[in-house]
């Protein structure tokens, strides 16, 4: 009786608390190393970015898709940022979703824009997994974003749209589960990694603009009153057009810390179309 | 970081005697990467259990009696990754001993087990190893004190231990694995005994089917040994629920012939989402060695993670 009594206490004490868990020991964790170097065979190492995806984020991505993630899909999930030297040069992301006989597991490399650079079958139980690990098929895939990948799918989303993606007979079903996967990924990636995206962006943008850069810092507040004056005394009262509330100004340093220039991204609405441009300004 | 409380309970009954027993295991789960400005450097895995035995005559050799308190160390360990891109990491701490399905199929903390216990007498040790994945394999080598979850050098006991496979990741995988070393048995006039196997394992996954086997051939103390196991799994879409079934066959030269044992057993794991694993098992020996009694256990876990 005392052994039962101690049991349920632990039991109760546990169902009286609440967060995301991982229901598998974290031993069994592994990274997907082969499918990271072979979706970027020029990268050198890769981060790992580890992050929640709670309730909130299923919401909306919910909002955005014509479909979410199920509740079991909500926990500690990490986001691989492929390096070159220090340098970011894409994403590699490994989604499960249901597939006919057990979960699908597909390592999706993205672009830092989220578009599709490629994926790689990571475990698969089905028999069509052959028929769609082709170059015919993932080329349909490559450049798409979260919009194109969603417009693949029919009214229901169950399946496929034969007049946007070609599917070879037998995997319609395997291919519907690959593109909502890979629109899960494309959303959550945005939703859930968001600030670290900019980052990463930036990063990216900073390392690729100068020769010999080594770190890139963003400056936090970039319009300063001293640089408001200067804007204002050039401009002379006409207007940029450029959205002062999504600036980023990012200094860029070589060896010995040293300056080498610096990196700004602005934003303007023209015509409706959100226009972003980046300038590098050397020293 | 990724950090887990683990609680769960069992329960067990010898289906013979009807004697009843249980255990209760209360730890941390505890994953950590380490990055720096060019990459990921390094894993820390730390799992670490309070676990309380009541009236289990049959027990690991660190607990004291068939009643006990103990602090399990499952996996205390870290991997250096920064050196040549995943191909060659090294390893240092208490981790499982990579030998067949077991360091493919982690089984800490469930009722679903494979055979280290009958193999090696010890399923985690502390030493220091190398693994890494290729495109077409995946490998595992460590040297280990022997020692099991304490860890004491009485005896000087030792493991070398390795497994090489294809991918763990693919619809079918197979694998080779060998050990050899002298095992700590603190007691004993030798205080160790020495061991070796060998032998592959094999995975085969079908749609909702997977068939699991491995065979292991080799020695204790200089008397033959040969070992296996054959395992049918069967699982839903969303795989919350799991039905699997083992036979397990034990042949071993006893008084200068072979003789043979054998288990089946039958389990079944739900799995609701995040937090809940119910687990229930029952196992029966189907032959003994010698005029031994065939003896059999029925157990149920309930597990939560938060």
């Amino acid at each position: 009786m005392r052994q039962l009594i101690t049991s349920l206490l632990w039991l109760a004490l546990a169902a009286a608390a609440s967060s995301t868990a991982w229901a598998q020991a974290y031993c069994a964790l592994r990274d997907p190393v082969r499918q990271v170097y072979e979706l970027y065979p020029g990268a050198t190492s890769y981060r790992s970015i580890v992050r929640t995806v709670g309730a909130k984020h299923r919401l909306i991505i919910a909002e955005r898709l014509p479909f979410t993630m199920h509740f079991t899909e909500l926990g500690r999930h990490t986001l691989y940022a492929a390096l070159d030297g220090n340098k970011p040069i894409g994403l590699v992301h490994v989604r499960s979703e249901r597939g006919q006989w057990g979960l699908v597991e597909i390592a999706w490399a993205t672009d830092l824009d989220m578009r599709i650079v490629d994926f790689k079958f990571q475990r698969c139980r089905e028999r069509a997994k052959s028929l769609l690990d082709t170059e015919e098929f993932r080329a349909q895939l490559i450049g798409k974003g979260v919009g194109d990948l969603v417009g693949m799918l029919n009214s229901d989303y169950s399946g496929v749209n034969p007049s946007f993606l070609q599917v070879p007979a037998g995997a319609e079903k395997l291919a519907a589960v690959v593109i909502r996967c890979g629109a899960k990924t494309l959303a959550a990636n945005e939703v859930v990694w968001g600030e670290d995206l900019k980052e990463i962006r930036h990063l990216n943008r900073g390392l690729a603009a100068f020769e010999g850069a080594e770190s890139v810092q963003a400056v936090t507040d970039p319009y300063s009153s001293d640089v408001r004056a200067a804007v204002e005394a050039a401009l002379q009262g006409v207007s940029s057009a450029i959205d002062r509330s999504d600036v980023a100004v990012l200094r860029v340093r070589g060896g010995n810390n040293s300056l080498l220039g610096t990196v700004v991204r602005t934003s303007s609405d023209i015509d409706g179309q959100r226009l972003t441009k980046w300038w590098s300004v050397d020293t | 970081m990724r950090l887990t409380i683990d609680l769960s309970s069992r329960m067990s009954v010898n289906t013979d005697s009807g004697d009843v027993s249980a255990a209760q295991f209360m730890g941390v789960d505890m994953h950590k990467v380490f990055s720096g400005k060019k990459g990921d450097w390094g894993t820390a895995v730390v799992q670490g259990y309070v676990t309380r035995i009541d009236n289990q005559k049959k027990h690991p050799g660190f607990f004291e009696g068939p009643d006990d308190w103990e602090l399990v160390y499952r996996i205390v360990n870290f991997n250096y990754t920064a050196l040549a891109r995943g191909r060659f990491n090294i390893r240092v701490g208490h981790f499982e001993i990579p030998y067949e399905l077991e360091h493919l199929i982690n089984t800490n903390g469930t009722l679903r087990d494979y055979m280290h216990g009958r193999n090696m007498g010890v399923k985690g040790d502390w030493g220091v190893g190398g693994n890494g994945d290729f495109d077409k394999l995946e490998y595992e080598v460590a040297l280990s004190r022997g020692s099991g979850n304490a860890y004491f050098s009485t005896g000087n006991p030792y493991i070398l231990a390795g497994r090489v496979g294809t991918p763990r990741d693919q619809r079918v995988v197979t694998g080779f694995s060998y050990i050899v070393g002298d095992i700590a048995r603190p007691g004993t006039p030798r205080l160790v005994l020495h061991r070796t196997r060998f032998g592959p394992d094999i995975q085969v996954h079908r749609g909702p089917w997977s068939v699991l086997g491995e065979a292991s051939y080799g020695r204790d103390a200089g008397t033959g040994v040969f070992n296996g196991l054959v395992e049918l799994d069967w699982h839903t879409p969303r795989e919350s629920w799991l039905i699997y079934t083992q036979t397990r066959f034990f042949n071993q030269v006893i008084a200068t012939r072979w003789d043979d044992a054998g288990s089946a057993l039958v389990g079944v794991r739900f799995a609701p989402g995040g937090h809940w694993a119910f687990s229930a098992q029952i196992g029966q020996e189907l032959t003994a060695f010698g005029a031994a009694a065939r003896g059999g256990v029925g157990s149920i876990q309930i597990r939560y993670r938060l």
